[in-house]
């Protein structure tokens, strides 16, 4: 029996009505309602509802047990499918290459090879490996990193040639890419996750000497960023020079120049289109994040103070606009998302060196488009960059910065 | 000084006589527009020859109340009549009404008293 049908009757059985089961947990009718259709809840309010109707307890599922503990502890790691290029297309014979393998689970499995040796000679291989790659790696399957690294490792010895490989499986839950676990092994590319394609890094053994073991890493502790490079972006990272961009994404991932070189970085994210062959995944730690039921002003109205207050403590022009955003968004979701006024809303914030960074998502109807005087005005005082849309909602990222140069 | 408005609300109908009414709207007008609100505040205006729309307190309105309020001051100037929008921050007047070309469909006055002796 579908979770809403049993609390209904749960319910029912005691004699409560919905308003009087609301008001047990703290919420409003609608939101029980809401629940009892199987069409939302949190983990929380539905684990009390449950102790107060005595339910027994959800049966045990991993990976939902986990994002509830993500959800408790902060806000869930979202993976930003949208960054991930599912091609790796080179413009001339190479013996690097990246290949990312969607799951029916919606697990994300990512291989990045670079075979050593000049191009005409690795690139046979490397195409070889691809090709291996992509018959040892189903859609229907994910295989554990370390398992698909050895068998890897393996090929690589039979072909009597070297490489530094990363391997990375990412599990996934859910239309918003919720990361639930993450495990990547590699040789070659030493975490902090760094990778930069078409180099030929020193640590890769000669071909024909032993293979030292792949050094293992199954967490990402934020916040993180899993770079794969191609020349290409190396070139425009640097002006035009492929070592200067490489030394600028080292001294990033290093540290040095940690305030510099993020925003550079962060717009080189905006260009990313289906023809270039570079791939990022990101999750930063937010400095905030709220929840709200968007039928109850309160508990909006003190989202919005949560938050401009934050961006106050960056500028106080900053905090202006992004109240001016704030209310617009929320007024979206309580039009377009939830038309029959009830649902929730998270809000993510973050200052990103002198920019300051808001993320408003919903859960309600997705297949929304960008037009409207609400992403109109929300353009005036901040700039839109990135939303997405799915079946389940829509999230909208957007950005100031103290000079106000976005309006 | 006038209680203030609770969060649950957009507005309060502050005073209503023949000759006009005064609106005062809450800090955050961030709530969905209901047909309830559109009847009372139509309803208002063809009342009264004057209706007073005061921002004073407000910091953030969203676009779609401005739009009806823009949409209700042309109803009532068809009728002779006026909707005023008093002490609208000059932040929310510069951005959101001029991004939704408002600002020549709405009536600005900086008081009240101002906007009745208009």
């Amino acid at each position: 029996m579908p979770l809403g049908d049993a609390i209904r009757r749960a319910r029912l059985r005691r004699g409560w009505t919905q308003a009087q089961l609301a008001a047990e947990i703290g919420r409003s009718q609608p939101y029980v309602s809401q629940i009892e259709r199987g069409r939302g809840g949190s983990p929380r309010d539905i684990e009390r509802i449950r102790e107060l109707l005595d339910l027994e307890p959800e049966p045990a599922a991993p990976e939902r047990q986990l994002v509830a503990e993500l959800e408790w502890d902060g806000p869930p790691q979202s993976v930003r499918s949208g960054w991930v290029m599912k091609t790796w297309q080179r413009p001339r014979p190479s013996g690097d290459f990246v290949l990312f393998r969607s799951h029916d689970s919606g697990d994300l499995t990512v291989v990045a090879v670079d075979v050593v040796g000049h191009g005409p000679r690795a690139a046979p291989i490397a195409i070889y490996l691809q090709g291996w790659v992509r018959g040892t790696c189903p859609a229907s399957k994910a295989l554990r990193a370390d398992d698909l690294a050895e068998r890897l490792h393996q090929e690589l010895g039979d072909t009597g040639l070297a490489a530094n490989y990363y391997v990375g499986v990412f599990r996934l839950i859910d239309a918003k890419r919720h990361l639930v676990s993450y495990e990547g092994t590699g040789q070659g590319y030493p975490p902090p996750l760094l990778i930069i394609a078409g180099s030929t890094a020193p640590s890769a053994p000669a071909p024909g000497s032993p293979a030292s073991p792949p050094v293992r890493h199954d967490s990402l502790v934020p916040p993180w960023r899993l770079v794969i490079a191609s020349d290409g972006l190396l070139r425009r990272l640097g002006a035009g020079h492929e070592s200067e961009g490489k030394r600028s994404l080292l001294r990033w991932q290093t540290g040095t120049r940690r305030e510099a070189f993020p925003a550079r970085f962060l717009e080189t994210e905006q260009r990313v289109t289906d023809d270039e062959s570079f791939a990022l995944l990101s999750w930063q730690r937010w400095d905030g994040t709220t929840r709200f039921d968007i039928e109850n002003a309160t508990e909006r109205h003190r989202a919005y103070d949560l938050v401009k207050e934050a961006a106050a403590e960056l500028d106080a022009a900053v905090a202006e606009r992004i109240g001016h955003v704030l209310v617009e968004a929320f007024s979206n979701c309580a039009r377009h998302a939830y038309p029959e006024g009830y649902g929730s809303v998270i809000v993510r914030w973050r200052r990103e060196g002198d920019r300051f960074r808001v993320e408003v998502e919903d859960s309600g109807r997705g297949g929304a488009v960008e037009e409207g005087s609400g992403f109109a005005t929300m353009r005036r005082w901040a700039s839109v960059d990135y939303w997405k849309s799915g079946v389940n909602g829509l999230t909208v990222s957007l950005s100031t910065n103290v000079e106000g140069e976005d309006g | 000084m006038a209680d203030e408005i609770p969060d649950s609300i957009p507005y309060r109908v502050e005073e209503e006589k023949d000759a006009h009414a005064i609106v005062r709207f809450g800090r955050l007008v961030d709530h969905p527009r209901t047909a309830a609100h559109d009847e009372e505040l139509r309803k208002l205006m063809e009342r009264t020859l004057t209706v007073v729309c005061d921002f004073g307190g407000t910091e953030e309105v969203t676009s779609e109340w401005l739009r009806f309020l823009a949409d209700l001051t042309s109803v009532a100037e068809e009728q002779g009549k006026r909707v005023t929008i008093v002490r609208l921050h000059e932040d929310i007047r510069e951005g959101t009404v001029d991004a939704l070309a408002l600002r020549d469909r709405l009536r600005f006055y900086d008081s009240r008293d101002e906007a009745l002796r208009a």
